[in-house]
């Protein structure tokens, strides 16, 4: 089963109903979703406030063609699949080890796999899940 | 069920048999398992809940620092050794294993969820031939659970085995989508790759689990030891000039009590050089070497443990603290101790039987039986050591015999009566009690 993302345009609009990134820079130029390595800077949740990624680095990537791959304390896999401008992903699986105290892995795999669209400024990148009215900002320094 | 030196309930496992079944604590887990260092782990044996209903289990069955013997990712192993065997009152499973490469009818994954306590899940259905991740691990790989029936599995089942229709290990978990509220599958990396995957030791389980080279393609699995003895008593503690009497609270087993082996140390300041002074197949017994006496002393003090060797031979730790202890004088150099009851399973060349009266006054008999023909020897011993009669000394048939003592002209006390017969040394006491005129 495939979750629905939509790729977003940078539109102020957007990035204020989310409160994701701070401000559109067209200095930067953008990453790409597929290749670098991103890790969880912050979960957002519905009511704006942002916490901590927890004890354990969260880390995603996109690894074309199709693979979506996560890591915490366990190694999480699934698919993605980009197609006219759209984005989706399948269930992540993945090993069973148990969790760290103040891990967030189950977190990450829930914003994961609910996720609808994605925004990416310079290095930051910035994944919406349920309904957009929650956020994961990510970085990579590759 | 693995917890790390933080306390982290990090994954599942289980022991594992191999063909010399000699009860060597390997514990099978996944290889992706292996973070941070196993020398600091912990393993939890029985978190369970004592019934069906969702209580907690004991969290103080346990065994610190694990090695690793064996492991390779492709199909997500680790063989770890324990650093002891785990006693007998955590009454263990070493479960079996098969190792040809066809899939279950039907299995079991035993695990702890989440770090919970002990769950078992159910597949009715075959398992099915599979990669895992694909551009990482070899084709066919791995068994993968279509759907559990009945249960699932979650973070902390990493490396809990999967067992066939025969109770027999066929995998251990690597990974999956399965959790609660899907029916979605679950990966688990073959026992029959894993067993000759590898050029060497340290990547397969071959050597481990068939150190004797035998090749066989299953193994059934097998309890754990004995239980300890546990209460460990000196009966008589005040009874000076008597032999002290120890007793204790029976060990089991499901392949039932051989005999209980007795070990002794000779200082209450230095309880390590236990020596096994005698065996018994009941509960109780009487230590012939040591004469109780009112000392008080340290240097007189004398310690006894227990431990129990089932039918298979296999035995037990020795009985824990408190040990029991007694003021005694030693009498070593007598003759040897005797358990209450013959410790042999078969019947013993010979044997020596209590004597009757006794006490006695002056006169008593004495009787002994001989499984063959043999060169016998009958002497009585006072509480010094010294002989004071040689009643037997010669050839006697095979057979029950009976030989009368008068202690006329002996003293009141303790004495000892020592048999020997076809290299075997019994030896009992009898108490003369000469009333006053």
């Amino acid at each position: 089963m495939h979750t629905t993302i939509r790729m977003l345009s940078l539109t102020a609009a957007v990035l204020a109903l989310s409160g994701c990134a701070n401000a559109i820079s067209t200095q930067h130029v953008n990453k790409e979703l597929a290749g670098p390595e991103w890790v969880v800077l912050s979960f957002r949740d519905i009511d704006g406030t942002t916490t901590a990624p927890g004890t354990i680095a969260l880390i995603v990537r996109f690894i074309p063609p199709d693979t979506l791959s996560a890591k915490g304390d366990n190694e999480l896999w699934g698919r993605y699949a980009i197609q006219n401008g759209m984005l989706s992903t399948s269930k992540l699986g993945g090993t069973k080890r148990g969790l760290s105290p103040g891990s967030r892995e189950l977190d990450l795999a829930q914003a994961l796999e609910n996720a609808t669209a994605y925004s990416i400024d310079g290095n930051k990148l910035c994944i919406y899940y349920f309904d957009k009215t929650r956020a994961i900002n990510l970085v990579t320094n590759e | 069920m693995i917890i790390t030196s933080t306390g982290t309930r990090l994954c599942s496992g289980a022991l594992i048999n191999n063909t010399r079944q000699d009860l060597t604590p390997f514990f099978l887990t996944a290889n992706h398992c292996l973070v941070g260092n196993p020398n600091t782990w912990i393993i939890m044996f029985n978190y369970e809940s004592p019934g069906c209903t969702n209580i907690n289990g004991p969290t103080n069955q346990t065994i610190s620092g694990t090695m690793t013997v064996a492991n390779n990712s492709v199909s997500d192993f680790a063989l770890l050794s324990l650093g002891q065997r785990p006693p007998g009152s955590y009454r263990t499973y070493y479960a079996g294993w098969s190792r040809p490469n066809i899939p279950a009818q039907w299995s079991v994954g035993i695990h702890h969820p989440r770090g919970d306590i002990k769950k078992i899940s159910h597949d009715y259905d075959p398992v099915v031939s599979s990669d895992y991740e694909p551009e990482r691990y070899l084709p066919d790989s791995h068994w993968k659970v279509r759907d559990w029936d009945q249960g699932t599995t979650e973070p902390g089942s990493s490396g809990s085995s999967l067992f066939d229709q025969n109770r027999r290990i066929v995998g251990q978990l690597h990974g999956g989508w399965a959790a609660c509220g899907n029916d979605l599958p679950d990966y688990y990396g073959k026992f029959s790759m894993s067993w000759d995957y590898g050029s060497s030791s340290s990547t397969r389980l071959r050597d481990w689990l068939d150190p004797i080279n035998s090749g066989p393609s299953t193994l059934d699995g097998m309890e754990g030891p004995p239980t300890e003895p546990t209460n460990v008593v000196i009966t008589n503690p005040n009874q000076i000039g008597m032999s002290p009497r120890l007793s204790w609270s029976a060990s089991s087993s499901p392949h039932g009590i051989a005999y209980y082996q007795i070990f002794r140390t000779p200082s209450y300041y230095n309880p390590l050089n236990w020596t096994i002074i005698g065996t018994s197949t009941s509960t109780s017994y009487t230590d012939f070497e040591i004469v109780i006496n009112n000392q008080s002393s340290a240097y007189d003090r004398f310690s006894d443990r227990v431990a129990a060797v089932d039918t298979r031979g296999f035995s037990s730790n020795p009985s824990g603290l408190p040990y029991a202890n007694v003021w005694g004088d030693p009498i070593f150099g007598l003759a040897e101790s005797l358990p209450d009851s013959v410790t042999a399973v078969d019947a013993p060349a010979a044997q020596l039987k209590q004597n009757y009266p006794n006490p006695f006054n002056p006169r008593t008999e004495i009787e002994f039986n001989l499984q063959n023909r043999a060169h016998v020897s009958l002497v009585i011993y006072n509480i010094l050591g010294r002989e004071v009669a040689r009643l037997v000394d010669g050839v006697n048939e095979a057979g029950y015999h009976r030989v009368a003592w008068d202690a006329t002209d002996q003293p009141s006390g303790v004495y000892f009566y020592s048999l020997t017969a076809a290299d075997l040394v019994n030896t009992r006491y009898m108490i003369l009690l000469r009333y006053p005129c």
